[in-house]
């Protein structure tokens, strides 16, 4: 037995939680998970090229070790599996207590939360330790330590970061950050990600473990280690290939939307849906029902329901059905905007079939009446509510950017009645994939 | 005196060579000098910034800090026990072969890019970087025998993909590994580069003459005893 105290892995552990703490103090914005357990520990697949790298390095150099200590002779009488565990373990270890203490650092960040702790992720993001260590193994038992170690580092850095940035989506879930673009208050891990890690991780394993040299590593290939190197190969290929046909289906986003059941409907006029994450800070559903309402009673259609979704569902559907974004960190006023948004970008969503060529010119002037729509829809809002509307946003601030601005400054100044038809009217224009003529707004 | 000149140096040389199995660097020099030319002009995606910053990663950097590396491990490697009390400067053989290889590397990225007609400051570019990554590599040297010192050049390459972009100031000057345009020695960015890597460079100069890593060797300094027990 290998004494436990004199291992690398516990001086490498230290600096890579150190680094792990300053990249999450450095980046690790608080809107992305709060209230919100599944993605802060899902932000920690990040944290993998520290606890990988731990890992590796610590293994290059016990492989050296062993490497120094093998003799020429040497019998190896334990499997295999049981030589390479007793040197790789530490590494593991340490990263899994980096990875561990990431979360912890994520949770605490992301406040109380009403979703379930996910152990199954915290368990799954320690799966790639034991890939990342067996590589810096057999690395460092294959070549001199001052090569394997730096070698060891670079590979488990390529690994992770080259693979994650790849446009061949399936590769990138092979690796693990990929898990880190999980999730927004409606959306959860689709764990067909997390199979194909998990997988991945632990069968690549096997053929890694083939290669593991008996004694002393010759400089010539004999035949029993070429054929060991072809078996390893071919098993390896097969994992891989195993594992991409698993990732295939998974697209760049690994996501799946939350069921509509978890977001129960209240009693307001329009009906708001949101889910226990999404109320977990504030309760703004009678916000969203008045904004809607204020918005029908100024000229705009009204809406029947509101939901909150990420994926594949549309801004405002034709059954009165309109998609706000909702997220725990969001006080009144980013609700606001969310709800004046609504409609200017279900404009700009629709399919008028004259994207690009000689009709570009339409879509850029019916973009700028959306956005105008959308920059009243903000003032008046922000009126009503006793709001700061988002200066990028208020009318003021687009002196003599076209014709629409110029026209909604005179709209704004009309009559209650007549402000209604032209509201009612531009939105049934732009609907119609037009932009609305000056008789229609009533202007002069 | 000068063919008892050359046939010492001639014998240093192969003596080098032969203590280090050079062979495979110098292969893998051409090679990455070759790969790293032809994809000069290509960005890599860094992995692990944060939503909505984006950055990237000039692909010749990867050959370089590979080829330093590859130089430093197999330099090192070649060493005999206790450089100090060597009749022969094994250090500066280290240090020599080391720039070979980026000759090299330079020579093979260079003819490849001349091949392709493009700028001349592409060329300058790629083989700056080598020099740069190398220099790095020695100066590791410098700071601790221990081979965990010779991933300074990886362990910069992961710091500036992580840490070296803020989204209010861009690139970081300490990040100049990132900048394509460094080597110009313009603005803030290039005056940090050469700087710190003048600063290499003197510690490379001390190794040269010393012999001797900064931190000690294992039988006289504490804190590499203690690094080493680990």
């Amino acid at each position: 037995m290998l004494p436990w105290k004199k291992r690398p892995a516990w001086l490498l552990g230290l600096v890579g939680l150190a680094l792990a703490v300053v990249y999450i103090q450095s980046f690790a914005d608080v809107r992305q998970f709060e209230a919100h357990r599944e993605a802060a520990v899902a932000w920690t697949a990040l944290l993998l090229i520290m606890s990988c790298g731990v890992a590796s390095v610590s293994a290059a150099i016990e492989g050296g070790w062993d490497r120094k200590a093998t003799g020429p002779l040497e019998a190896t009488t334990r499997p295999a599996a049981l030589v390479v565990l007793a040197r790789i373990w530490p590494g593991v270890a340490a990263g899994a207590i980096i990875q561990l203490c990431g979360a912890a650092f994520l949770l605490a960040k992301a406040g109380p939360a009403p979703d379930t702790f996910p152990w199954w992720l915290i368990l799954a993001l320690w799966l790639p330790l034991p890939f990342h260590s067996l590589i810096g193994y057999l690395l460092g038992r294959s070549l001199r330590v001052f090569l394997a170690v730096p070698l060891a580092l670079l590979l488990s850095y390529g690994w992770l970061g080259f693979t994650w940035t790849s446009p061949f989506a399936p590769l990138r879930y092979l690796s693990g950050p990929a898990i880190s673009g999980c999730c927004t208050a409606t959306t959860t891990l689709d764990p067909r990600a997390l199979w194909v890690l998990a997988i991945f991780s632990a069968l690549a394993l096997l053929p890694l473990l083939l290669l593991v040299p008996k004694g002393r590593p010759k400089l010539k290939l004999t035949k029993a280690g070429l054929q060991r190197s072809v078996a390893a190969a071919l098993a390896l290929g097969m994992v891989v290939g195993a594992s991409l046909s698993l990732a295939a289906p998974l697209g760049y986003s690994p996501l799946l939307a939350l069921p509509a059941s978890d977001s129960p409907c209240d009693d307001n006029n329009p009906s708001v849906c949101l889910n226990d994450i999404q109320l977990s800070r504030a309760d703004h559903r009678a916000d969203i029902a008045e904004a809607f309402r204020s918005l029908e009673a100024l000229g705009l259609p009204a809406v029947r329901q509101v939901r909150s979704s990420d994926v594949g569902a549309m801004v405002l559907s034709e059954d009165g059905v309109a998609n706000v974004v909702v997220e725990p960190w969001m006080d009144r006023e980013p609700v606001l905007h969310s709800v004046a948004s609504t409609f200017s970008v279900a404009i700009q969503n629709q399919d008028c079939g004259n994207n690009g060529g000689g009709d570009g010119e339409a879509n850029i002037e019916r973009f700028d009446w959306a956005l105008a729509l959308e920059s009243w829809a903000e003032s008046e809002l922000a009126r009503s509510f006793g709001t700061q509307p988002p200066a990028a946003l208020s009318l003021e601030d687009f002196q003599g950017t076209g014709a629409a601005f110029k026209a909604w400054r005179e709209v704004r100044a009309a009559e209650p009645t007549a402000k209604k038809r032209a509201v009612s009217a531009t939105y049934e224009a732009l609907s119609r994939c037009s932009v609305p003529s000056a008789a229609e707004l009533g202007l002069p | 005196m000068l063919c008892a000149l050359r046939g010492r140096v001639g014998a240093a040389v192969r003596w080098a060579l032969a203590a280090r199995h050079a062979g495979w660097m110098w292969v893998g020099a051409v090679l990455c000098g070759a790969v790293a030319a032809v994809l000069s002009g290509v960005d890599l995606e860094i992995p692990f910034v944060p939503r909505g910053l984006r950055s990237t990663l000039p692909a010749p950097v990867v050959g370089a800090v590979l080829l330093a590396v590859v130089a430093s491990g197999v330099a090192r490697a070649g060493e005999p026990r206790g450089v100090r009390s060597q009749a022969r400067n094994v250090i500066a053989h280290s240090i020599a072969l080391q720039f070979a290889a980026v000759a090299l590397y330079s020579g093979a990225a260079v003819l490849v890019l001349a091949l392709g007609r493009m700028p001349l400051t592409e060329m300058a570019y790629v083989a700056s970087t080598a020099t740069a990554m190398a220099i790095i590599a020695m100066a590791a040297r410098w700071l601790s025998s221990h081979p965990v010192s010779g991933s300074l050049p990886v362990l910069y390459l992961v710091l500036v993909t992580l840490f070296g972009r803020s989204q209010e100031t861009g690139l970081r000057p300490w990040a100049w590994l990132l900048s394509r345009s460094w080597w110009t020695g313009e603005g803030m960015t290039g005056a940090v580069a050469y700087v710190s890597l003048g600063a290499c460079l003197l510690a490379v100069a001390i190794l040269l003459v010393t012999r001797r890593p900064f931190t000690g060797t294992a039988q006289d300094a504490p804190l590499l005893r203690f690094a080493s027990s680990y």
